[in-house]
């Protein structure tokens, strides 16, 4: 089966960078950080900051940016729409060059902020994925809600990461059911609805059918909550990190 | 020792189908069986259960005569069961986050954890594939992977089903390998196949089922005759001997008279 060659958006590129290495519970403080920082910046200079801390996070972990850019093409057209309606709907000053057509400069400046603030948190996104195994996400992700009263942290975790696993899966079983169903000449149909209503239905219990499967190997191989506690590693430069992006949010506080 | 065994196993679906009807059967230390059977006739049913993933309607899985339900985590560290569809089977990333799955749920040291990855590793070959994805590896090598997985929890019994489904000719060799290659070091094998060809000429006993019943049970010379009348191709009707079966080019070493 052809799987993609091309690195997709949300997939692991392994590599030796420090950003690759690093603990996973402060990569996901950083996140976190720089997340909130994104929604709270609104001057110009904070987002300057956030973008050059961003790009250089990208530089640190070098992993093809370019090909990552091009996969996210459909998220632009998105964030231009976006743009484009803050800077038509908001009221406001006329904008000098496109006035006549209601663009304002308060609207140009609101969806310009938001446009950014998007574009950081997909950024931010991606290179979380690209850069993290689901094992250590998985870890982070159950020691962080370790201090979380009344939630067993271990099955969120074990949940979130079977989730990862299983999308590519689900992508792969839709093509296939969808190109039997081709080969069986179901787009002769005039009416497309039972067709599409079928492929749901059909997708619909193969992943059942596979959830199922997963828990019955699981359980075969005794899944227990109480597992090996994972080891994490502490250097340098995720404290460094870490502080960073504290910084940054603390800048962004500002206003 | 670890002498497995079923008494009077029964299981009835929700919807009615009766996939067991009283199966009785006991595998001794240190065996090669072979499960057979026509489509449906219950053997991946009664693989379930020998792991206790299944509860019987009627009768009983025991383990060195103690009943499986009694230390379920012990039985299924000692009786690892190799899925059907080894796709389904992978819930690691990597081929040694998943490898590491089971020890892991053992909470194992993480020291121990990671020997036992690089050991049952090595053994099926893989340890230079362990940061692939699963699903990138080949049939073969999939299958490889699953079995590893199921190594790593030391296991003393291991039930294969259909271990030979949709592999070629070097796919079939490196899991036959392993299979001999298992049962050398004393694990008791259990394979559910339908590919007996493949398989005879290292097994000493056949079982064969019908319709969730054991309707002949020896060793393969004396059950092959029995097969054709149950829907299963007997791989000896042309005249061959046994020995003349193995796909393994040494089966002379391999094999255990
Ligand atoms: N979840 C289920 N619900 C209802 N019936 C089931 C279920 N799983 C299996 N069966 C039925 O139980 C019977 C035995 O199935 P089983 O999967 O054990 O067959 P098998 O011998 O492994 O066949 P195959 O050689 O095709 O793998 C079949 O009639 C099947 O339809
Ligand atoms: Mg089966």
């Amino acid at each position: 089966m052809a799987r993609t060659a091309a690195p997709a958006l949300f997939h692991y590129l392994p590599n030796d960078s420090p950003v690759h290495a690093m603990d996973p519970r402060l990569k996901v403080g950083c996140l976190a950080c720089l997340g909130v920082a994104a929604a709270l910046a609104s001057t110009w200079w904070q987002f300057a900051l956030l973008l050059a801390a961003t790009a250089g996070a990208f530089a640190l972990a070098s992993i093809p940016s370019g090909a990552l850019l091009a996969r996210s093409a459909p998220f632009a057209v998105l964030v231009a729409v976006v743009f484009a309606t803050k800077l038509f709907v908001t009221p406001g000053t006329p904008l000098p060059v496109a006035g006549a057509l209601g663009a304002t400069v308060e609207g140009a400046l609101d969806g310009g902020a938001f446009a950014l603030r998007m574009l950081l948190v997909l950024a931010l996104c991606t290179l979380m994925m690209a850069t993290t195994t689901l094992l250590s996400l998985k870890q982070a992700i159950e020691w962080l809600l370790r201090s979380v009263p009344f939630v067993a942290e271990a099955r969120v975790a074990t949940a979130v990461e079977l989730t990862f696993t299983m999308l590519p899966l689900l992508f792969d079983s839709y093509r296939e059911i969808a190109d039997a169903q081709a080969a069986r000449c179901a787009q002769v149909r005039r009416n497309p609805l039972p067709r599409m209503l079928g492929l749901l239905r059909t997708l619909l219990e193969t992943t059942l059918r596979r959830a199922d499967d997963i828990v019955y190997a699981m359980e075969s191989r005794c899944y227990s909550d109480v597992r090996t506690a994972p080891a994490f590693a502490t250097a340098a430069f995720d404290k460094i990190a870490f502080l960073t992006a504290a910084t940054l949010l603390a800048a962004c506080c500002l206003s | 020792m670890c002498r497995l065994e079923t008494r009077n196993l029964h299981h009835r679906f929700p919807d009615g189908t009766e996939a067991l009807r009283g199966v009785t059967i006991a595998f001794e230390p240190g065996s090669f069986t072979v499960l057979a059977g026509a489509n449906g006739s219950g053997k991946t049913v009664f693989a379930r259960h020998l792991n206790g993933l299944y509860r019987p309607t009627e009768g009983e899985v025991l383990l060195d005569g103690r009943s499986i339900f009694d230390d379920l985590s012990a039985a299924r560290q000692a009786v690892g069961l190799v899925f059907q569809n080894a796709e389904s089977q992978f819930v690691g990333q990597t081929v040694a986050q998943d490898t590491a799955f089971g020890p892991e749920n053992l909470n194992l040291p993480a020291a121990e954890v990671a020997r036992r990855v690089e050991e049952s590793l090595r053994t099926v070959g893989l340890w230079e594939r362990r940061d692939t994805p699963p699903h990138s590896l080949s049939g073969g090598q999939r299958r490889r992977a699953a079995i590893a997985g199921v190594l790593a929890m030391n296991p003393r019994v291991v039930l294969f089903d259909e271990p030979f489904s949709g592999l070629d000719y070097s796919g079939v060799r490196q899991v036959l390998e392993q299979l001999v290659r298992m049962r050398e070091r004393g694990t008791t094998i259990i394979v559910i196949s339908h590919q007996l060809d493949k398989l005879l000429a290292h097994a000493d006993r056949l079982v064969l089922f019908h319709q969730g019943a054991v309707v002949a049970d020896g060793s393969p010379q004396d059950v092959a005759p029995c097969l054709e009348r149950h829907d299963v191709r007997n791989p000896l009707s042309g005249g061959l001997r046994l020995e003349q079966l193995s796909w393994l080019c040494c089966g002379e070493d391999s094999r255990h008279g």
